[in-house]
């Protein structure tokens, strides 16, 4: 099976007879671009050399490390309870959901489980952060596109998620929320109500994008088509979460791999999209923004009560054994492989971050593009630098 | 939902299928829709300029129609659940039964004892690491056996077994897939699979001889179906010489010095985690079969004398960065990498930062003050 559709190369070959009459007189010379490390679309300092002939991509090879901390370096030097708000800062649009894979590894070496409430309350703030990370980023793929109103209507609307994350948590960005054994502290009164108001200030966000830009002609003739991942290469890569979803894998982990969060207690769907371009990446973004929304309303509907901490000892030492746990980030597939020592601290942390793979499939994905379409790729992937370097 | 919703989940003939072109009221959309890769823009790297196309240009493309690949009329898509999605690789593994973590019946227990390797989770089997006799371990004949045995029960075990399946819990479940798994990997690999682990109900460990690196993701990708690559790096198992930071030894030259002293690289002293190992670097990597999320840890010791391990690249596209950062990060040279440069620090770095005598240098310079608070707090102290 080719890798790209049969049609696809056909307009290329005639595409490549019509640029050889062209360009009898005219010569293209080889060119090198540098997109970034300052460029918008590079959402931080990433880094892209990208080769031209013309106004093709010959190759394109992305650069970072300029915002490189060490973070598996310094976990070395902390304790558990620090290294929650060291790892706040990988992802920084969906901080909490950095804390949960960690904490959900510690509580595996030792061998405790954090109470139903809050394990739901998790979920809960779980599924608020995918929602403030991802309306960026449908916004953001408007700017990217040449549609600035949808990034104002996305910072307008994220606001709201973000004021009941800090509401609960006392942190807007980092939260730092999350504990071994249980969460910092209880609900505040009221969130409850005050956050299903914003689910639905969510989900009219959602229509409205849908009707900002999915039904526009600039939009679609932009997306469709551009950067098509079939499913086994965007595997061979790495590739997961929403990227791999566009691709047509029914993959959510979430959903497909034992763990304790309350994912499986509510009645939600897995998007997928079978046409793994551009478009279908933002789409099933779009969808899963909405799903998310539905999953905290129920969630909120059958909150259980009782205490948020289990039993935990007041210094932290973790039993030696190694663990990996990883979940469903906004990004994609998030994990930790603690090794542990029994110390109080992490011997080694391996911190596998979505975004790092995502990325990673841009020299093949880019290879041949135009160059508009170079930031319709970069914006459709969604990835945070932080999340890349770690 | 808006007039290019492409739900199909619903439908169940809708499997696979491009969004349906009637919802869509613009014709031009609708041939779109109809024909969604048709695009003037070339993205592949089959399609690339003749002369960008290096020979290094199809290296990350597995090759068409390899095993264990999906495909994409295999491509677990819209309108099917999980139950019934295909499998990636069950048409190529026909020949190993029980063996193909990523097929659906991984999520049903097979009816036929657990093999040594998985009969007691939670514990370690040694498959007599460091030995290389011809003849097959005692490990092994019996996971051929069980594998055979397997083969002739499959087919009366099926009914019994979703009988059986409700009563099941996940954690059987998991256990069940790493038991089929290390069977696979015992078969496929014999003595160069050298100690396995098994959590009961959360995760598998193995650990292979550093020469059988990439044969063992060839045999993850093709024959187990472990078609995602999740991460690939390394562990350093030195105990840290300059302490850690509970000890009072950051900011305190001379009992660096003196600790520097005990942090020698005999093996004696490394405490190896699950698995076991003889080395102070072993080699550390996931692979996961998409859909199931069937998975299993790969470690890999390597000799001190000798960083160098076969790449991945080949197997994986996406382990070519993870093993830039390990190369950098540990100082293991992996063999047939195609680009083995510098990926997070400057070019003219010197050292290998995740090592653990590679020294903080934050902490030198400052005491940490994380346990014990070092500055008085307001109202103690010095009266600040």
């Amino acid at each position: 099976m080719s890798a790209v559709p049969q049609n696809q190369q056909r307009a290329y070959v005639s595409g490549q007879a019509a640029d050889a009459r062209v360009n009898v007189e005219l010569e293209t010379d080889g060119m090198t671009l540098n997109i970034g490390p300052q460029h918008p679309a590079t959402h931080g300092t990433l880094r892209i050399i990208t080769r031209l002939d013309g106004e093709q991509v010959i190759s394109a090879e992305p650069v970072m490390g300029y915002m490189h901390r060490g973070y598996e370096k310094l976990v070395e030097v902390r304790t558990y309870p620090q290294i929650t708000t060291l790892i706040n800062r990988i992802d920084w649009l969906g901080s909490f959901a950095n804390e949960v894979p960690f904490i959900l590894a510690a509580e595996q070496l030792m061998e405790i489980e954090a109470p139903p409430r809050a394990q739901w309350i998790r979920t809960v703030l779980f599924e608020m952060s995918r929602i403030a990370n991802i309306t960026l980023f449908l916004g953001d793929m408007g700017v990217q596109l040449g549609a600035i109103t949808a990034v104002f209507y996305a910072f307008r609307d994220r606001e709201h998620v973000l004021n009941q994350i800090e509401a609960a948590t006392g942190g807007r960005f980092h939260p730092n929320y999350d504990r071994i054994g249980g969460l910092k502290e209880d609900l505040p009164k009221g969130w409850v109500a005050e956050t299903k108001s914003a689910m639905d200030k969510v989900r009219r966000f959602c229509d409205e994008m849908e009707t900002l830009l999915l039904g526009n002609e600039i939009f679609e003739t932009r997306a469709r088509g551009i950067g098509v991942i079939p499913a086994e290469i965007a595997l061979n890569y790495g590739l997961s979460g929403a990227n791999l979803r566009a691709s047509g894998v029914d993959w959510d982990l979430r959903r497909d791999s034992p763990n304790l969060l309350a994912w499986s207690e509510v009645d939600w769907k897995v998007w997928t999209h079978p046409d793994g371009d551009s478009f279908a990446r933002y789409w099933v973004r779009l969808q899963e923004t909405r799903e998310a929304a539905n999953i905290v309303d129920q969630l909120l509907d059958g909150l259980p009560s009782g205490p948020i901490m289990a039993k935990v000892p007041r210094i932290i030492k973790v039993p030696a054994g190694e663990a990996w746990v990883s979940t469903e980030n906004p990004l994609g597939e998030m994990g930790y492989y603690v090794v542990s020592k029994g110390d109080l601290g992490p011997f080694r942390v391996k911190i596998r971050t979505p975004s790092f793979n995502n990325i990673s499939i841009v020299p093949w994905v880019m290879k041949g593009v135009y160059v508009p379409d170079v930031i319709t790729i970069l914006a459709s992937l969604y990835f945070i630098l932080g999340d890349i370097d770690r | 939902m808006s007039s290019v919703d492409p739900d199909g989940r619903d439908e169940p003939g809708a499997g696979g299928q491009a969004p349906s072109a009637d919802d869509v009221d613009d014709p031009a959309l609708q041939a779109e829709i109809a024909n969604p890769a048709d695009s003037n823009q070339p993205t592949g790297a089959d399609v690339a300029p003749a002369e960008g196309a290096t020979s290094a240009d199809d290296e990350p493309v597995p090759a068409p129609g390899a095993p264990g690949e999906l495909s994409s009329d295999q491509t677990p898509s819209q309108g099917q659940e999980r139950g019934d999605s295909a499998s990636p690789a069950a048409d190529d593994v026909g020949q190993v039964p029980g063996g193909d973590a990523g097929s659906p019946d991984t999520t049903a227990p097979a009816a036929t004892p657990p093999t040594a390797g998985a009969s007691a989770p939670g514990t370690e089997s040694a498959v007599v690491p460091e030995q290389p006799p011809p003849t097959p371990t005692a490990a092994v004949r019996e996971g051929a056996a069980a594998e055979r045995s397997r083969a002739d029960k499959a087919a009366q075990a099926d009914e019994a077994a979703e009988v059986a399946d409700s009563a099941e819990t996940p954690e059987a479940e998991v256990d069940e897939a790493a038991g089929r798994l290390l069977d696979t990997l015992r078969s496929s690999l014999g003595d160069d699979l050298q100690q396995t682990h098994v959590a009961h109900g959360r995760e598998v460990w193995a650990r292979v001889s550093v020469e059988a690196w990439r044969r063992t993701a060839e045999v993850c990708r093709d024959e187990l179906g472990l078609t995602y690559f999740c991460f690939l790096s390394a562990i350093d198992w030195m105990p840290s010489p300059y302490g850690r930071s509970e000890e009072p030894v950051a900011g305190d030259e001379d009992a660096d010095g003196g600790q520097q002293g005990d942090g020698d690289e005999s093996p004696a002293t490394l405490e190896h985690g699950y698995a076991g190992g003889q080395t102070r670097f072993q080699l550390l990597a996931r692979l996961m079969a998409p859909v199931t999320s069937v998975g299993v840890i790969l470690k890999a010791d390597l000799p001190d004398d000798d960083l160098r391990a076969p790449s991945w690249a080949g197997v994986y596209a996406g382990a070519d960065w993870h093993e830039r950062e390990a190369w950098e990060m540990y100082g293991i040279t992996f063999e047939g990498h195609p680009n083995l440069v510098h990926l997070y620090l400057p070019g003219a770095f010197e050292g290998n930062p995740l090592r653990k005598d590679f020294p903080l240098l934050a902490r030198e310079v400052k005491p940490w003050p994380g346990l014990v608070d070092v500055e008085a707090m307001p109202g103690e102290g010095d009266g600040t």
